[in-house]
């Protein structure tokens, strides 16, 4: 046992030293204090602290503020996406420890929304006067139902287009060129036509799981499992009916490769051209270029029919607990300005929700060779402003999950369709009460 | 046992009084530091969760009481729960009973006295519970993948159709409990070495003088001379298969596939908790859940026993 | 098994158990020293890659993650608990063992169904504790609630039932010892073998923790090595490559660690042996 304490004892030493540098992750009070202190300069001395996933590319701006304004020091303290947003919901739960600013986002947010005293009201520290800079259904997601009520300000969005697969297209003998196909495919019932055909001369389907189709068709309806007031229309809703009987037909019709999202089995379908179109949002192209390089050059965009869609994005908010309201506000108000959005897509690639950068020589000249070239980034700017607002409310998680395993079943175990809704339906219900 | 009359009676009385006088005063004193810490970190937030049970909570909002209401919903109206627990149990016998039989295997082979590179093999033998989960999702995925999994590679140069192991019921579980196996085996594999190795290697000596055979030694010596260290084995793996959820949460993901087909308690109570944020269902959940595996652990005690006392 | 048959079935057995339980921490060797897009690949790449070093260098130089800081701060933390699960659970499961006092087998019982409850709920009220402490992005926030553990005092109480004979304590008595030294000189080197056990799977345990950490260290200064590398994970953008060639990395020093002890385990049970 001696022996074992004194290896114990040595390799703490050793791995101490390699810590070296500062205090060795002891007490950081002004951490979560959000101390203030009076500078030297006359203006008071702010620390403001900030929570963010990885990935927002917003660290090098906040630096760049930080260097603006002497006053402000800013703690970022950021995490992987769930992780980030597990601590935030524990911080808020418990009634302490949440930070100045949060990011948070979209898949979140409607959850957060049913407690307004979690949050600033932004409504109060002038967000209305730039709220006007914003996309309008980006605005309707970030407020209350009424819109009285302003819990984030917009950060990047994830509007939608469809990539296609050229070789498969022209192997199909389909038009290859964009505006050609655009033509083509105007609405769903064209998609499905178009899949068939594609079906038919290659044997290929046309997309990955129906389960991407049914988020994009359902994606452009304005209201989904819940009506303005809150109340549940799931069961009763046609749109919603409509774009799972859609889903379900392009299982029935063999048009779906029936691969899972995010496993190796997808990027390797991608790769290998495994189905014929992918339905991605804008910061999908970097996940496709690094898990799929061998199809590089076989890409090409064109415009979702009947509109466009969207699929992630977020918003930095400021819970009620943190200190130094003001300063907050002017933080992210300025990072979020057009200006810093075009920063942040030019380093980045994250899209703007700033619809006056648009026209932007960055934006409408970005293109890919791995995309053939197409104009992705002007694609994008226009499907960004076709999205339609949508209510989501804050059970839509509980909605959503028994709908989409329902068309999981129909998909993977060739379930019934209308049993497999009744009781997804009947689920909903049942979870909601408690 | 002493005898209460004797000549020494007075003089043992007074020993063994201050003796038990000692022993309660250690005794209180060696337990105390641990159920000081375990009271304020692990008893308060335990009996916090039995007062939530109570109320409808959506964790973020105003709690409201409801009573029994979580309970009777749970043992009247929640197919998925039952459905969680019956595929606890069925996940808890496919994995975690071959898993200690080959773990006693191992630990026997490995606790061989001629055996060259002990340590190297018992490193070996945990690598699979250091290797990380991220690491872990990727290369079981690849494995049962339906498209280009090895398994249904193996399976078509077999000339069999390709099978979708994630969607069907069996195939996710067979999955999910050859997961487990690995990642477990070895962990318990080390638990039964150093148990054995509380047993004296001239017991065995004198056995093998007697002519027993190597079975019986094993039935003989080794279950018997193993009582406690089996009860700690049953009951441990028993509490941890009724609480298994990563695997079939990296597997299948948090619904535990698309008809819950390797949902267990554990992850049913985790996504109610984190995913709907309902918290007061949650900790009915994580009672009954209790209950049931208090009777079960009870229920394995005595199977145990009886085993045990068979032979 | 003097016979060289028992020999080669046991090398074999063995043998096979070893591929079965490298091979995914082989493949993760693999992924990290190629490109994200070979994990797509099928049939799977086999064989290492030449991109580990870039690997490397990209994971240091693009991503801001403080990798050697979380790698002191595991250490501090995985040594300081299990040096205190050591001591702390041992005593306790003396006590129950081998000292009578009155409740002692209700306050076992007790623990023990402590042990049956989830505790995936704890998470919020421990959390409300740490606030009050004001313990959040402090390291003792991850270090008090792991000093003890139920099962390191079950584990140790078990094996002192059926290693520790009541003779031994009776003797040690004889020969005048006090409850500790009877604990420290008698009890702690027969249970060697369960103690070096008890060491290796703590210091696993909270080597490869992450779900409690992550929600009470924020800050990078006081990040664990898993959180961290949990870090590398971009939310629109994973590079599968560059977060194996991290984790990889993470688990060499605990397998390094975990091997040494598995020395000193093999060891301890060696003298164990001679004296019998």
């Amino acid at each position: 046992m001696k022996k074992l304490g004194i290896m114990l004892m040595s390799f703490v030493l050793v791995f101490s030293l390699a810590a070296c540098g500062g205090s060795s992750g002891g007490s950081t009070p002004a951490n979560n204090a959000g101390g203030e202190a009076s500078g030297s300069g006359g203006q008071k001395q702010v620390t403001l602290n900030m929570w963010l996933f990885t990935g927002t590319g917003l660290e090098p701006l906040v630096d760049q503020y930080m260097k603006e304004n002497p006053h402000v020091k800013v703690n970022i303290q950021a995490q992987e996406y769930a992780d980030h947003h597990n601590g935030l919901v524990t911080a808020l739960a418990a009634g302490s420890g949440a930070p100045d600013i949060s990011l948070v986002e979209i898949g979140y947010l409607d959850r957060f929304k049913a407690e307004e005293n979690n949050f600033h009201n932004l409504a109060d520290l002038g967000a209305n006067d730039i709220m006007g800079n914003y996309l309008d259904w980006k605005v309707v997601q970030a407020s209350s139902q009424d819109g009285s009520f302003i819990f984030g300000l917009p950060t990047d969005v994830g509007p939608m287009a469809m990539m296609y697969r050229t070789d498969i297209f022209e192997q199909a003998g389909l038009p290859t060129d964009p505006a050609a196909l655009q033509e083509k495919i105007k609405s769903w019932e064209d998609f499905i036509t178009v899949g068939k055909t594609i079906k038919a001369e290659t044997g290929k389907p046309m997309v990955d799981s129906i389960l991407s189709v049914f988020d994009v068709v359902k994606g452009q309806k304005n209201e989904h499992y819940f009506d303005s007031k809150g109340e549940l229309i799931a069961g009763t809703n046609p749109e919603m009916k409509k774009a799972y009987d859609f889903a379900v037909r392009v299982a029935k019709e063999g048009l779906s490769a029936n691969i899972a999202q995010w496993t190796p089995e997808w990027g390797a379908g991608m790769n290998n051209g495994d189905f014929a179109v992918m339905l991605s949002p804008a910061w999908m192209m970097g996940f496709m270029k690094g898990n799929a390089p061998d199809s590089a050059g076989k890409w090409n965009v064109i415009q979702m029919p009947e509109g466009s869609g969207n699929w992630g994005g977020s918003f930095l908010t400021l819970p009620k607990q943190g200190k130094n309201t003001e300063e907050a506000y002017k933080l992210i108000s300025w990072l979020l300005s057009p200006e810093m959005q075009l920063e942040n897509f030019k380093a980045n690639g994250n899209f703007p929700s700033t619809p006056s950068i648009y026209d932007s020589e960055a934006i409408q000249t970005f293109s890919d060779p791995f995309f053939s070239d197409a104009p992705v980034g002007k694609i994008y700017a226009e499907a960004a402003q076709k999205v339609v607002p949508v209510y989501y409310g804050p059970s839509y998680v509980i909605a959503n999950t028994p709908i989409t395993n329902a068309l999981g079943e129909v998909q993977n175990n060739n379930a019934d369709p209308e049993a497999m809704w009744k009781d997804a339906i009947t689920q909903i219900e049942r979870e909601l009460r408690r | 046992m002493q005898p209460r009359i004797g000549t020494h009676t007075k003089k043992t009385r007074k020993l063994r009084n201050s003796q038990s006088f000692k022993d309660h005063v250690s005794g209180y004193l060696y337990i105390a530091p641990f159920f000081i810490l375990f009271g304020i970190f692990t008893l308060f937030p335990i009996l916090w969760s039995a007062q939530i049970s109570f109320y409808s909570w959506n964790i973020l909002g105003s709690k409201e009481f409801i009573g029994f209401q979580n309970f009777i919903w749970l043992l009247t109206d929640d197919p998925r729960f039952w459905k969680a627990v019956g595929n606890t149990f069925t996940l808890w016998i496919i994995s975690t009973i071959p898993q200690l039989f080959f773990a006693l295997v191992l630990a026997t082979v490995l606790n061989q006295s001629m055996l060259k590179g002990k340590a190297l093999f018992r490193t070996a033998a945990l690598i699979p519970n250091v290797t990380s989960l991220v690491a872990v999702a990727v290369i079981f995925g690849s494995i049962f993948g339906t498209h280009y999994g090895i398994l249904n590679w193996l399976l078509s140069q077999l000339g069999f159709d390709k099978f979708n192991w994630l969607a069907s019921y069996w195939g996710a579980q067979f999955a999910v409990a050859l997961m487990v196996t690995w990642r477990w085996l070895g962990y318990n594999a080390i638990i039964y070495l150093a148990a054995l190795q509380s047993i004296p290697s001239d017991i065995y000596e004198a056995a093998r003088i007697d002519g027993a055979s190597r079975v019986q030694q094993f039935f003989n010596i080794t279950i018997p001379m193993m009582r406690p260290i089996i009860l700690f084995t049953v009951i441990v793996s028993t509490v941890g298969g009724m609480q298994l959820f990563v695997e079939p949460m990296i597997f299948a993901g948090d619904q535990g596939g698309s008809k819950g087909q390797v949902l267990t308690m554990v992850l049913y109570l985790y996504t109610t908790a984190f995913t709907n944020n309902q918290f007061g269902y949650a900790s009915a959940i994580a009672w009954l859940m209790f209950l049931i595996i208090v009777a079960f652990s009870v229920f394995n005690f005595y199977l145990t026993r009886k085993i045990n006392s068979a032979d | 098994m003097n016979k060289p048959i028992g020999k080669i079935i046991s090398y074999s057995f063995l043998t096979l158990m070893l591929v079965f339980s490298i091979f995914p921490f082989y493949w993760m060797f693999v992924i990290a020293s190629r490109t994200t897009a070979d994990t797509n690949k099928f049939p799977p790449a086999f064989t290492p890659g030449s991109q580990f070093m870039s690997n490397i260098d990209k994971m240091f130089n693009e991503y801001n993650i403080q990798f050697f800081r979380a790698l002191g701060n595991t250490a501090l933390l995985a040594t300081t608990l299990t040096l205190s699960a050591l001591f702390f659970c041992s005593l306790a499961a003396f006590a129950f063992s081998r000292l009578s006092f009155k409740g002692r087998s209700f306050l076992f019982i007790f623990l023990l169904m402590t042990m049956m409850i989830p505790g995936q709920l704890g998470i919020v009220p421990l959390y409300i504790i740490m606030t009050k402490f004001g313990w959040i992005n402090d390291l003792r926030a991850v270090l008090l609630p792991g000093l003890v553990s139920v099962f390191g005092v079950f584990w140790l109480k078990q094996y002192m039932d059926s290693a520790v004979h009541r003779e031994l304590i009776e003797s040690a008595r004889m020969d005048g010892c006090t409850n500790f030294q009877t604990y420290y000189k008698i009890v702690v080197p027969i249970v060697k073998p369960a103690m070096a056990t008890l060491a290796i799977l703590t210091f696993m345990n909270v080597w490869n923790d992450f779900l409690w950490p992550s929600i009470v260290l924020k800050d990078p200064s006081v990040q664990t090595i898993q959180i961290a590398i949990r870090n590398l994970n971009k939310v629109y953008y994973k590079d599968n490559a560059v977060i194996m060639t991290g984790t990889f990395l993470a688990t060499i020093p605990l397998l390094v660690m975990v091997s040494i002890f598995m020395r000193q385990f093999v060891a301890g049970i060696t003298q164990g042996a001679l004296k019998g």
